[in-house]
């Protein structure tokens, strides 16, 4: 871009062509006070607070929405600015209720900052003290009409980063406020408790009821990581006071990674179920606490009477040092062959998929026959590296979304939906309710079980091969035309991304997601990938899979010789199907948990484990890349660390391996 | 100007003359609020009723309404600057049960250190700034110098034993919650902040000295008590806080009520259950409602609570050295109750030695500096929270009832100071009597009038979280309440 | 040089500022002994009429008929008057009531609450009319330095005497403002 010069305050200065004054009077360390910009999002110039003078300019402008431009002379702190900037504030002050004594967001308020660098120690004015209402009615947010501001942040985060626009401004004049729909309470409305409007939220008009005086920067540690709910791996500031954890931000306020899920925002804080803190072993078939020792010395005992005989299964949620050292533990303690994690089907469906097996080859093969399916050999390439990543989202002109599967809205929705408003038509296959819905051009609902026969009949109908669509809507369940104006809109996209969960690797396997490849292979790459995403069951999917702690095979399900022992390190995972665990078939069932599941009350052993905040390391997240996640809390009292614990099965197993060096520093990462 | 006093006097006296009743008005000083005090005189000039009135209001009742029960405490503590600490309690104990929340034992703990420092603060306030320099250095001392500045020339070492005092309580608010006045600790569910090591080293450094500070002030009020000539006594009913063993409870525990004579009307009375027992009056002449035992009618079962009260009902002290010092105490009295309110400053004197001591056994306990200090609690689990302390100055009462998204629907709220509201009125007239007669009295009264109040220590901002202020003069008014004139100090 | 005469005014409020003064503990009593005299302050002395001073401290808001009267004759008698804390400089949370009706505040609190029997208003001469909004000092007489805080700190309050003492009006400086 361009450069040009301008003249602020006396000073020469250089921005870019298409800057604001204010994005060049932030980036050469010029401050101007605003409540109402922020630069993930469109300015408004609502709280008139970055005035300037403009010379050759009678009127004031607002610096946020000002165009830079060559051989501009600025003023932004002159004395006539400064009074009138301070009489801004107190306009503010005097027309609602602010009560900063009592507010929760005292102390990093941005209003109550502004006041006290402009000296606004009294109010000169008629104190309005309207009585405004307070919306309390949602699980978590609070919107506090008497403390805001109007600055229209959380309306436009909503709408531009969310890409919901719940919030928008209702009534007029004095009177206006902030409210969901046409002056709805929150609840009830679209909002999917996601939070950005509270971090956004210059006061306190928009607060977290249950934070109640615990959260104040100041008086906060700091850790800024990233949230291992799932492979998103969101960039985030956890804040935690006396070791306790209090509040969860978006650590990037500059783009729409600010946005963080409900799970990730609340529920980790307030959602969680009580933990386990002591070990528990079976004793005439009821779980009886008992000490670390005990636990692990009947652990290992048994291990030692059986092994190699011994199965071990492990979250992929559990970062690459927890990961290789279990492997270790397995293959050279144990010696078992049996090792693998609870999303093993999952990459194996991928990595034998034509998307796995492109990858593999490592060159485009224009394939005439159909699909790779098969392949005797595992495709020990990276086939993650085939798809393009979720920021990519915006580039798509088409987007096919097949039953993403998270519990919650997260970005990704809110990409799709930024999507769909820039022009890019949804396709939606989905047996059941989809979040996006309302946002599709097209939402096919397949009877259940049948979503992989109606991606397979799109992909090829899609590419032009022969395909009965009316037979297949049929079959499926949806009516025909939606199906083929799908296969329209597909064949008519230049830029598709495909986008699709768990859900559908169980039911249809490799062959489905080989058929959302094809359709990818057919069109323009996005940003030199291919126009596929797939949703990673697990924070650490892709780690625990090039770590090889995902079995290449699988675990045969029949039994060996003598009783077949199974060591399952579960964590804070709660997607562990127990069923996984009883298809095992185990004689004695080891079971490493944070929470109390249908596995640990099958378990023969339970062990404490950790939660993702209480563990550092590092993870291959949803877009391929390491992540570097810190440790944020201390375990609570009773629960030691998961490499603390194998060491020490290790040792009384008479082996002793050497614990990878804690979080930071990663462990390197060979195999596949 | 104390002549002025009297000619003044006498010119109201004059204008009395024609018979009919008469009102004297002082303006309250020296106390923790605003305060007027009227003493009415009957036809042959004897006291024929002494009131004392309330003239602030804030509302604090109403505005509460529609904010939220996690803001209450933070709300409330601004009720009263003096005892931030109590209000935020209370608060915190009434949102705990309105969410169902067991607050983990260390943050019970943390809750109960803050009360300690609270009452020490508050009584060293009370005793050396308010009272002892009236005790000390006598009642018809100059007026400009009969105070703790004055104390401070006079009786140094005494007088910087009580700034110290107070000192170490504010110390002790200040290194829980980060600051002495309106601190932000107790929050529903626990505490918002852990004790570190550092601060509890600090703390516990200081405390053996505070204990022994405490128990020489406890010699010092016991020796002017015992030789006050006038003690004012009063037969009240009683009532306070105990524990499980009948000892004295200032955080927990339950309600009984001893009537004038000593037998205990109400024992064991879960304090959540205060309407049934506890009912309100209203006086057309004092923003401060008049709160009473409910089956003793009103004004005979107006209550006495605070350190005397909650002396007179305990059976004992849980602290060996306040334990020593209550059972000479009960000695004073009979039948377990001492009446003379001017051993309201020999009970403070005690108390604020327990709070002391039992300060020490906080700080030493292991859990102190814990980290566990808050249970989550989301969901408001019953519509109504009831939070029940003993207060530096008495029975605190936060009634909240609570809507399903957490605002507040109602608030009611009976703070010690409108329990001892009667006992005030009850005690200035028994002063007055005194030394009214046939219209005749000497210049010693105001301030005579004026410690019997302070004798109570009463907060007239606590109690006028209803509304108020409280300067007090002497008024003098006529039978039909035609005013004759009025007596000022200048 | 004499002392400089300084007295207290406290309106309606919570006497947290009051506190918050005497928080300065030592440098208080330093104050005292040296360069300050307090000539009528209502927790401490016991003087009763307002007599000319240097510097007029107030604390609280403008609630009653009898607080406007007070804080007039109180400005009359004081050179500088200092308003301190929330309440005073901006009504701060006694200025709440605001948000409602007068009457019906008097009615929950002396009427409606669940533990009064036989309520009534007070309303007789001896209780000072409620105003109908709740002011900030600066509202009803000229005030020449705020001091704000729910209290201000006592390195704030020592910060405004100490200007006082140099014969300066005191400006808090930003970074010793605070609201809460």
């Amino acid at each position: 871009m361009k450069e040009i010069r301008l003249k602020i305050d006396g000073r020469e200065v250089k921005g870019k062509e298409g800057d604001t004054v204010l994005d060049v009077c932030l980036a050469n360390g010029i401050e101007v006070p605003t409540l109402c910009n922020l630069k993930c999002l469109t300015p408004v110039g609502a709280c008139r607070l970055c005035v300037i003078e403009i010379e050759g300019e009678k009127k004031l402008n607002t610096a946020c929405t000002y165009p830079a431009r060559e051989g501009l002379v600025v003023r932004t702190n002159t004395e006539s600015l400064n009074k009138y900037r301070k009489r801004m504030l107190e306009f503010l002050f005097a027309e609602r209720n602010h009560y900063c004594m009592f507010c929760e967001k005292s102390g990093d308020c941005e209003l109550q900052n502004l006041a006290y660098k402009f000296q606004v120690y009294n109010v000169p004015l008629d104190m309005l003290n309207p009585k405004l209402p307070m919306d309390s009615s949602h699980e978590y947010l609070t919107i506090e009409h008497n403390r805001c501001v109007l600055c229209s942040r959380c309306i436009r985060a909503c709408d531009e980063i969310v890409g919901l626009h719940v919030l928008d401004f209702s009534k007029r004049g004095s009177r206006t406020m902030v409210t969901a729909g046409l002056g709805d309470p929150l609840k009830g409305s679209p909002c999917i408790a996601c939070g950005l409007c509270m971090q956004v939220c210059p006061t306190g008009a928009i607060f977290d009821k249950f934070s109640s005086y615990k959260f104040k920067r100041k008086d906060c540690e700091k850790i800024s990581t990233v949230c291992q709910e799932c492979g998103l791996l969101c960039p985030i500031d956890a804040y935690t006071k006396n070791g306790n954890l209090v509040r969860i931000e978006g650590s990037n306020l500059d783009d729409f990674r600010v946005q963080l899920c409900r799970l990730g925002r609340f529920d980790v804080i307030y959602g969680k179920p009580p933990r386990i803190l002591r070990p528990m072993v079976r004793e005439g078939g009821e779980l009886r606490e008992r000490s670390m020792d005990e636990a692990l010395k009947l652990v290992a005992d048994r291990m030692r009477a059986n092994f190699p005989n011994v199965i071990c299964v492990a979250s992929a949620k559990y970062p690459n040092e927890i990961l290789e050292l279990f492997k270790r533990f397995a293959t050279d303690v144990l010696g078992t062959m049996y090792l693998d994690s609870f999303d093993g089907e999952w990459s194996r469906a991928i990595s034998r998929s034509s998307q796995g097996s492109w990858v593999e080859l490592g060159h485009f093969v224009e394939e005439e026959s159909g699909y790779s399916i098969g392949l005797s050999k595992a495709p020990y390439g990276s086939w993650e590296d085939a798809e393009c990543g979720f920021n990519d989202i915006q580039r798509a002109d088409c987007l096919i979304s097949v039953e993403l599967g998270f519990k919650v809205q997260n970005p990704i929705h809110s990409q799709i939906r930024r999507a769909v408003k820039g022009g890019a038509k949804l396709i939606i296959v989905n047996p059941g309710d989809d979040p996006l819905g309302e946002w599709a051009s097209i939402f096919l609902k397949p009877s259940r079980g049948s979503e992989a026969i109606l991606v397979e009949a799109i992909s090829r109908a899609a590419r032009g091969r022969a395909v009965d669509l009316e037979d297949v809507a049929r079959e499926c369940g949806v009516a025909p035309e939606a199906l083929r104006s799908a296969v329209e809109i597909l064949r008519a996209s230049k830029r598709c991304i495909a986008i699709y969960g768990a859900g559908l690797v169980k039911v249809g396997g490799s062959r489905a997601v080989s058929a959302l490849f094809e359709i990818a292979k057919e069109k323009e790459m996005v940003n030199g990938r291919f126009g596929i995403i797939s949703i990673k069951p697990s924070s650490n999917t892709l780690g625990a899979w090039r770590l090889m702690v995902t079995s290449a095979e699988g675990i045969p399900s029949q039994k060996g010789k003598g009783p077949r022992i199974v060591y399952a390190l579960i964590g804070d995972d709660d997607s562990i199907d127990a069923k996984f665990l009883s298809n095992l078939k185990p004689d004695f069932l080891v079971v490493q948990s944070a929470y109390r599941s249908p596995a640990t009350s099958m378990a023969d052993v339970v062990i404490p484990a950790t939660t993702w905040l209480e563990r550092g390391g590092e993870l291959i997240g949803q877009d391929g890349r390491r992540h570097l996640a810190r440790k944020v809390l201390e375990p609570p009292a009773g629960v030691v660390g998961e490499a603390e614990v194998i060491a020490e099965l290790s040792k009384r197993m008479g082996k002793e391996i050497p614990i990878p060096r804690a979080e930071g520093i990663g462990v390197e990462v060979k195999g596949r | 100007m104390d002549r002025e006093v009297e000619t003044e006097m006498g010119g109201m006296r004059s204008a009395s003359s024609g018979g009919g009743e008469r009102e004297i008005r002082i303006p309250v000083t020296r106390i923790e609020g605003h305060g007027k005090v009227t003493i009415v005189l009957d036809r042959d000039g004897n006291v024929a009723d002494a009131r004392f009135h309330v003239v602030q209001i804030r509302g604090f009742e109403k505005f509460c309404e529609g904010r939220l029960l996690w803001e209450m405490p933070v709300i409330t503590s601004r009720i009263c600057g003096i005892c931030p600490v109590s209000h935020s309690l209370a608060s915190a104990k009434a949102c705990d049960a309105a969410l169902g929340a067991e607050i983990p034992s260390p943050a019970k703990k943390l809750r109960l250190l803050l009360h300690m420092g609270q009452v020490i603060q508050s009584h060293a306030l009370s005793l050396f700034y308010l009272s002892l320099p009236d005790l000390l250095l006598g009642f018809d001392y100059e007026v400009e110098k009969r105070n703790i500045v004055g104390l401070l020339e006079s009786k140094p070492e005494l007088a910087k034993r009580g700034v110290g005092l107070r000192k170490f309580g504010q110390e002790v608010i200040e290194a829980l919650a980060g600051r002495r006045v309106h601190p932000t600790f107790a929050i529903p569910g626990g505490v918002n902040g852990a004790l570190s090591q550092e601060k509890r080293d600090k703390l516990m450094a200081q405390i053996d000295g505070v204990i022994e500070s405490a128990k020489s002030t406890v010699e010092l009020v016991k020796d002017i008590c015992m030789r006050q000539d006038d003690r004012i006594p009063i037969k009240m009913y009683n009532m306070g806080l105990i524990g499980r063993n009948g000892e004295l409870e200032l955080y927990d525990g339950e309600l009984r009520i001893k009537d004038p004579r000593g037998n205990v009307v109400e024992d064991g009375f879960n304090p959540s259950d205060y309407l049934m027992i506890i009912g309100e009056r209203v006086e057309d002449w004092s923003y401060l409602k008049f709160p009473y035992y409910r089956w003793a009618g009103f004004p005979k079962g107006s209550l006495r609570v605070g350190p005397l009260g909650r002396l007179n009902v305990a059976d004992g002290i849980p602290t060996p050295l306040a334990d020593g010092e209550f059972r000479e105490f009960k000695g004073v009295g009979e039948n377990g109750i001492v009446d003379g309110t001017m051993f309201y400053h020999y009970a403070r004197a005690i108390e604020m030695l327990h709070a002391a001591e039992k300060a020490k056994e906080l700080l030493q306990d292991d859990e102190i500096c814990s980290k566990e200090i808050w249970a989550e609690a989301k969901e408001i689990r019953n519509s109504e929270g009831i939070g029940v302390i003993e207060a530096p100055r008495g029975t605190l009462i936060h009634h909240y009832w609570v809507n399903g998204d957490g605002t507040i629907r109602k608030a009611n709220l009976i703070v010690a100071t409108v329990f001892n509201n009667m006992g005030m009125n009850l005690a200035i007239r028994e002063v007055a009597s005194k030394r009214i007669r046939g219209g005749r009295f000497d210049e010693g009264i105001l301030n005579r009038v004026e410690h019997a109040i302070r004798c109570f220590d009463p907060c007239l901002s606590c109690s006028t979280h209803a509304i108020g202020q409280m300067p007090l003069s002497i008024q003098i008014i006529s039978e039909d309440g035609e005013v004759l004139g009025e007596i000022r100090r200048d | 040089m004499g002392k400089a005469r300084i007295s207290t005014l406290w309106l309606s409020g919570c006497s947290g500022c009051h506190m918050s003064l005497l928080d300065l503990d030592e440098a208080l009593v330093e104050l005292l002994s040296g360069k300050v005299e307090i000539v009528k302050s209502p927790p401490l002395t016991d003087v009763k009429e307002h007599t000319p001073v240097d510097v007029g401290i107030v604390e609280g808001a403008v609630a009653t008929e009898e607080d406007e009267e007070e804080l007039r004759k109180f400005r009359d008698n004081c050179k500088i008057l200092v308003a301190i804390g929330d309440c005073a400089c901006f009504g701060g949370i006694t200025s709440y009531r605001n948000l409602f009706d007068k009457d019906e505040v008097l009615s929950r609190v002396f009427v409606e609450t669940e533990s009064v029997v036989d309520g009534k208003v007070p309303a007789s001469r001896y209780v000072p009319k409620i105003l109908d909004k709740v002011k900030a000092v600066g509202h009803i007489v000229k005030v020449e330095a705020h001091i704000p805080g729910c209290p201000p700190s006592p390195r704030a309050l020592l910060y405004a005497l100490k200007e006082l003492l140099e014969g300066r009006i005191p400006i808090l400086p930003s970074d010793m403002a605070s609201f809460e």
